[in-house]
């Protein structure tokens, strides 16, 4: 039975919603309270900053639905505080007051804080966050041997067919796989991106601006490449069942800045899992936009990042497409990734952009990142945080 | 089995040392230009690090090296995209151009695209390990670049390398060279590797120095580091780079020695002293 781990974005109804009608397909949610002093991996807006109060109440609603809430703090680098004593007793300090509030599950993404919550919650369950770049069976070893009880594996295995198996022979816990994010395939900017997010989301006594550096990136290369979209690390609802075969059958849907509106309709897709042509649908980083009309010039614009005329959403042709994805689990199919011509070949006939669209697109993020390098483009984005919003 | 010498190399800088007592075709000298931006790093406040002068850039220059300005803590806090941060990046920039640098190692994607937009005519990049540059897939990173002429070398990172993603990696990348760090602690561990080198590259605090003191040593951690045998990339076409801002002059001499000599085996993982000789009186 598959099973989904769903995005607490703050907003009650969607813990409404999945708890009164989605039970026998959601086992879990993870999130947070917001910005704490610890942070994670998604810095979440102003509206979607919640209590310890209200944090409980959730918590307390979900247990009688059996419903797991699954408390995330993957920030990627503490810069070292996390040695001090002063630190760690602050952590434990929190610790406790979730404890108070009723988790008994996080997520973590720093071993030397999986150790210590461990030692400090001997009977929490700890789940090791996509961030520790799980994807090999040694990799799952040493996480067990920290005591970890469940893993999201890194988005790499996705199509790596040989390491989804040995992975899954090397242990019973739960692996949950993210079907959702369109994740560049050996994505060289996920470190630095992550520790941006990370970063941003903790709460401290300075204030630092954010914009959307690192996701303009991926953008702008499947604009370039747009077989890059075949070849990302994600899972169409429609192939959901190759994985489950697998004995991979835990999913964890993105996003957490996303709308409640928009992730009940991703989980629908998911649970269909039927052929989806609309990216917008599943994807979070397309369902982030929200127009498809031709963009016009960058230049000149005062936002700091003018998604309108950075980004043009595709279509894919589902049916189209199948062949492809059942490709990337087929023992034909090499191992790592990206060694051989399929995607290429296939991303014309599957791939829909509007190449006037596509063009003025690349032209518009190549002027664009002429200016963010300059001290105008740095004062522009004073005044606190400058990112995309999720709609 | 005879192994390859190596011929072109990255050295750290040492005040008096001439390097004149190996064979290279290619040699470049790094060293950190004293006080900027990135003094609060626990890797750069080690107090074995030395800090280059511009008259050691100069020297250096005139006997025929490449200096590059060891710029690389990836983590800033988003610091660089303020104003003040903003600033003082571009004022280090500035100061290592004025220094005769001639190369800036750096890990940070936005400073690699603020030296390819702004300093390319001034400055070369050599792309830091950290990156995790370990296939031929990282040629998306440069892509997504306007010009990414600036970055000339690439350090490749080792955690899971294998024959083929090394044989990948140098067809992708032939416009660049490619940089082997013959010493450094890798592991097939991911993480293992990155909660390292977070430390080494985090704030500096008595408190991190002696956390990566004792995980430099721990046995459990210890047996998941790379031997130097796994390390070791047997390809006269790389440039081969030892050291760290910081390491002994004995302990570098001793590894290039035994590089020189095809025992590369016996080359000594630095990061496992590096911590635990610290003089605490100095910090």
């Amino acid at each position: 039975m598959t099973r989904f781990c769903m995005p607490y974005n703050g907003d009650q109804k969607i813990i409404d919603i999945v708890s009164s009608d989605y039970t026998d397909h959601v086992a879990s949610f993870y999130g947070s309270v917001g910005s704490d002093p610890f942070g994670g991996g998604r810095a979440l807006k102003n509206a979607q900053q919640q209590t310890l109060g209200s944090l409980r109440r959730i918590i307390s609603h979900l247990d009688k639905k059996g419903i797991e809430f699954n408390y995330v703090i993957n920030n990627t680098n503490m810069m070292n505080r996390e040695c001090s004593h002063e630190y760690r007793e602050q952590f434990r300090q929190f610790l406790l007051e979730l404890q108070s509030a009723g988790v008994r599950t996080v997520t973590l993404s720093n071993i030397s804080f999986i150790a210590f919550t461990k030692e400090v919650m001997p009977d929490w369950k700890i789940s090791a966050s996509v961030n520790l770049k799980t994807r090999t069976p040694e990799e799952v070893r040493f996480l067990v041997s920290l005591g970890c009880e469940e893993i999201t594996l890194y988005y790499s295995v996705l199509k790596d067919v040989k390491a989804l198996k040995q992975i899954r022979a090397e242990t019973d816990i739960d692996l949950k796989l993210i079907p959702n994010d369109v994740h560049v395939m050996d994505c060289p900017w996920q470190k630095g991106h992550t520790r941006m997010q990370g970063a941003h989301s903790r709460k401290k006594e300075f204030t630092t601006p954010y914009f959307s550096y690192y996701r303009n990136k991926c953008v702008s290369l499947r604009h370039v490449k747009p077989e890059e979209i075949l070849k990302a690390m994600w899972i169409p609802p429609d192939q959901l069942w190759r994985y489950e075969a697998l004995g991979y059958d835990y999913f964890k849907l993105l996003d957490r800045l996303a709308s409640t509106e928009w992730n009940i309709r991703a989980l629908d897709t998911y649970i269909q899992a039927k052929p989806c042509n609309s990216l917008e649908r599943v994807l979070g980083t397309y369902g982030a936009a929200t127009t498809k009309e031709t963009p016009e010039t960058v230049a000149g614009d005062a936002s700091p990042y003018p998604r309108e005329k950075l980004e043009v959403i595709p279509s894919i042709s589902s049916e189209k497409a199948s062949d492809t994805f059942s490709f990337f689990l087929d023992k034909k199919h090499p191992s790592p990734c990206g060694r051989c011509s399929v995607c290429s070949k296939a991303v014309d006939s599957i791939v829909e952009f509007s190449e006037e669209a596509r063009m003025q697109a690349i032209e518009n993020n190549r002027l664009w990142r002429s200016t963010i390098t300059k001290p105008s483009f740095i004062e522009s984005l004073e005044g606190g945080s400058k990112r995309i919003q999720y709609e | 089995m005879s192994k390859n010498i190596p011929t072109n190399f990255m050295m750290p800088f040492f005040p008096e040392e001439e390097y004149g007592w190996f064979a290279h075709d290619e040699l470049m000298v790094f060293g950190r230009a004293g006080n900027d931006f990135q003094s609060s790093c626990a890797l750069f406040s080690h107090p074995n690090t030395r800090n280059m002068s511009g008259d050691d850039v100069l020297r250096l220059r005139k006997a025929g090296a490449d200096v590059c300005y060891v710029y690389d803590m990836i983590d800033l806090e988003n610091r660089e995209f303020t104003r003040e941060g903003f600033r003082a990046v571009n004022a280090d920039l500035t100061r290592a151009i004025s220094q005769g640098f001639t190369h800036i190692l750096l890990s940070n994607a936005y400073l690699i695209e603020l030296v390819c937009n702004e300093y390319a005519k001034d400055l070369k990049i050599v792309g830091s390990s950290l990156l995790e540059c370990n296939s031929e897939r990282f040629k998306v990173f440069f892509d997504a670049l306007n010009d990414d002429r600036a970055v000339s070398h690439v350090v490749v990172s080792q955690n899971q390398m294998t024959p083929k993603k090394l044989k990948g990696l140098k067809k992708a990348f032939s416009d660049k060279k490619l940089v082997i760090e013959a010493d450094r602690w890798t592991s097939d561990i991911q993480m293992v590797h990155e909660h390292y080198y977070n430390m080494a590259y985090g704030y500096s605090s008595d408190d991190a120095v002696e956390e990566l003191e004792r995980f430099a040593a721990d046995a459990d951690v210890l047996q998941h580091v790379k031997t130097p045998e796994q390390v070791w990339q047997d390809d006269p076409n790389f440039v081969y780079k030892f050291g760290e801002v910081n390491v002994s002059y004995e302990v570098w001499r001793k590894n290039v020695q035994k590089a020189l000599a095809g025992q590369s085996e016996q080359i000594e993982i630095i990061d496992h002293a590096l911590w635990q000789v610290l003089d605490r009186e100095a910090k």
